[in-house]
């Protein structure tokens, strides 16, 4: 109890869950975040991996637990593991494969089903590769995932870790939301930017 | 009729010119519309339209303007890939007070926003299930047939002995309390098997090539043209985004975790280890075909007309009575039968020109006027078809005969109409 009590007065930690479809790039995007690094080969995520990453802001350290689940269906069975006391849940999706986004349905069902009271996000990954695509695909893309996230109430963040857009941002974001913090960054919304809706 | 020529000349600015202020690098030479070979007969079927608003409103950061060098700095992201954020991009307002713990306070802060998403989840299954009841006694339910008396092993010598003609055994039941899926379960199968990919299909992550141009085959010439136009490569707009980012040379933390010792039980949520998924919390899918729930304290925020409410995120009226589906909520899934196309890169033409014609092609954008032919055309075609028809006839001896005529007499129905 004493114990439970320190960490209370002398610690935040929060914890963000990754989720979604195999090789969309959660945990490229949780390496980037933590250490800074980018590696372009794919290593498959046998069941779940989870780093710690602390951060100084006002003299106050907050640790955020980044916790990433295998894509594959097999380990489904740990989405629990994942998604119960996070406080911001990552929906996440490949920006140039349909079959991810379309996919974000079942996982919001699944994961809502252990977790209500997690902060939901909706990111795209890839937005490097996105923009190669036809304006007609990104036009369709990036109004689905507004629908998306609208009926989600969830803020939609495009970002691309190979290339350090918005990955960072992705945190900030958590962090205002968790705190009822305003934070002092303008949205992108136009189709073909890395869109960053919050507010 | 305008030509095509003629229409691209007149946007000719507007893709490549001053006007989208574009600066380039010095001795730089733009291609201009006219150096392209645009024939008429082998250029893609796309029609130039005014000048439209296709993008939604614009965002603060975003003039409305193309992005360009000059406008690079705006999206600047000065914030590093660090351990540490800067106060001053967050408002702190009265949240925290200094002179109290302040971890006590934003655990406490964490509690109560926890608190708040779970009253909010609870109102939204409130009303799911106010809706849910009033569609059950929605007068247009499905009837279906259904057995009284299912046979069994065990009733049917019974029912033999029992049964006549005018033995009623079946009845007209309500089907609204099954699940869809009921009779499925071989396609339920199918189908979610499709939904996520097997380990089978795990192959290594493929790479990301740019044109490749290297080679004693293309001249140092053209390469050096190519990488002269800004937004070739893309390199652009992805360096504007660029967060400046700090490498850490340690070795990865990663913590991994493989197996469960124990399986994980729920009370809500049942885990199917046949289909490899959590089944329960339908309710939540129930946000993606409905409007969305405007909860009481969102009610609050919103003008209030009789029935009509307006909703100042969406910027729309609601009918809060209303039960019909909201077109823009029921989200049906993209479909995926193709892979998305990568824009086609015409060598030496900048990508905005490709979004500039590509935009043209967008069905909702498309004017209605595209299928109405002048009567001249029309004749042109049909005199076109006599000659070819004239031409080809003694081709093939024995041929059958195409009798097209019926093509024009349905264009004509339907123009009639």
């Amino acid at each position: 109890m004493e114990e439970e009590n320190y960490e209370q007065n002398n610690q935040v930690a929060l914890k963000i869950g990754l989720i979604g479809d195999s090789q969309i790039g959660k945990t490229s995007l949780m390496v980037k975040y933590v250490e800074g690094s980018f590696d372009e080969d794919y290593i498959q995520t046998l069941g779940v991996n989870f780093m710690d990453k602390k951060i100084q802001i006002r003299n106050t350290i907050i640790t955020f637990s980044i916790w990433d689940l295998g894509g594959q269906k097999e380990f489904i069975n740990m989405l629990p593991l994942v998604s119960n006391d996070a406080v911001a849940i990552l929906f996440m999706f490949d920006l140039t494969r349909k079959s991810t986004l379309n996919s974000i349905k079942e996982w919001y069902r699944q994961v809502r089903g252990f977790n209500k009271t997690a902060i939901p996000f909706l990111v795209g990954t890839k937005y490097d590769h996105f923009i190669d695509l036809s304006f007609q695909d990104q036009i369709e893309i990036t109004q689905q995932a507004k629908k998306f996230g609208n009926a989600m109430k969830a803020p939609i963040i495009f970002c691309s870790t190979s290339h350090s857009i918005n990955v960072q941002k992705i945190f900030k974001i958590i962090l205002s939301k968790a705190f009822d913090l305003k934070l002092n960054l303008d949205e992108i919304i136009n189709v073909g930017e890395p869109i960053l809706i919050f507010k | 009729m305008k030509s095509k020529n003629e229409l691209l000349s007149q946007y000719k600015e507007e893709i490549f010119g001053d006007s989208e202020g574009m600066e380039f690098q010095n001795d730089v030479e733009t291609l201009k519309i006219n150096q392209l070979n645009l024939s008429n007969n082998n250029s893609p079927s796309f029609q130039i339209t005014a000048k439209q608003q296709i993008n939604s409103p614009t965002s603060k950061a975003s003039s409305g303007k193309r992005i360009t060098k000059e406008t690079l700095s705006e999206y600047s992201d000065d914030t590093s890939l660090t351990d540490f954020i800067s106060e001053s991009e967050f408002e702190w307002g009265d949240q925290f007070n200094k002179n109290q713990n302040i971890y006590q306070q934003m655990n406490q802060k964490l509690i109560e926003r926890k608190r708040a998403q779970q009253q909010q989840a609870e109102k939204e299954l409130e009303q799911y299930e106010t809706m849910r009841n009033k569609k059950l006694v929605d007068p247009n339910q499905t009837l279906k047939l259904k057995d009284f008396n299912k046979l069994t092993n065990q009733n049917l010598s019974f029912l033999d002995q029992l049964e006549s003609e005018k033995t009623i055994n079946y009845e007209y039941t309500k089907d609204d309390f099954d699940e869809f899926q009921d009779g499925f379960e071989d396609l339920d199968k199918k189908l979610h098997k499709s939904s996520l990919p097997s380990l089978n299909l795990h192959k290594s992550l493929k790479k990301f090539h740019s044109m490749n141009l290297s080679g004693p085959k293309y001249n140092d010439q053209v390469i050096n043209k190519l990488n002269r136009i800004p937004s070739f490569y893309n390199k652009e707009k992805l360096e504007k985004y660029k967060e400046n980012e700090v490498q850490h040379n340690h070795k990865s933390k990663i913590k991994n975790i493989t197996k469960l010792s124990s399986p994980i039980s729920s009370s809500k949520m049942r885990f199917d280890s046949k289909n490899l998924r959590w089944e329960g919390n339908e309710e939540d899918l129930y946000r993606f075909n409905k409007p969305n729930f405007i909860s009481k304290n969102e009610l609050n925020h919103v003008s209030k007309n009789q029935n009509m409410i307006f909703d100042n995120n969406t910027r729309k009226w609601i009918n809060i009575n209303e039960e019909e589906d909201d077109e823009l909520f029921n989200i049906p899934d993209l479909k995926i039968s193709s892979p998305p196309k990568k824009s086609q890169s015409m060598r030496g033409l900048s990508q905005y020109t490709q979004r500039t014609t590509s935009t043209n092609s967008i069905s909702e954008y498309e004017s209605k006027d595209d299928f109405r032919l002048s009567s001249r055309l029309v004749d042109k075609f049909n005199k076109e078809e006599l000659k070819i028809d004239k031409k080809i006839s003694h081709w093939f001896q024995g041929a059958i005969e195409y009798k097209n005529d019926y093509y024009w007499e349905i264009r004509k129905m339907v123009m009639n109409e």
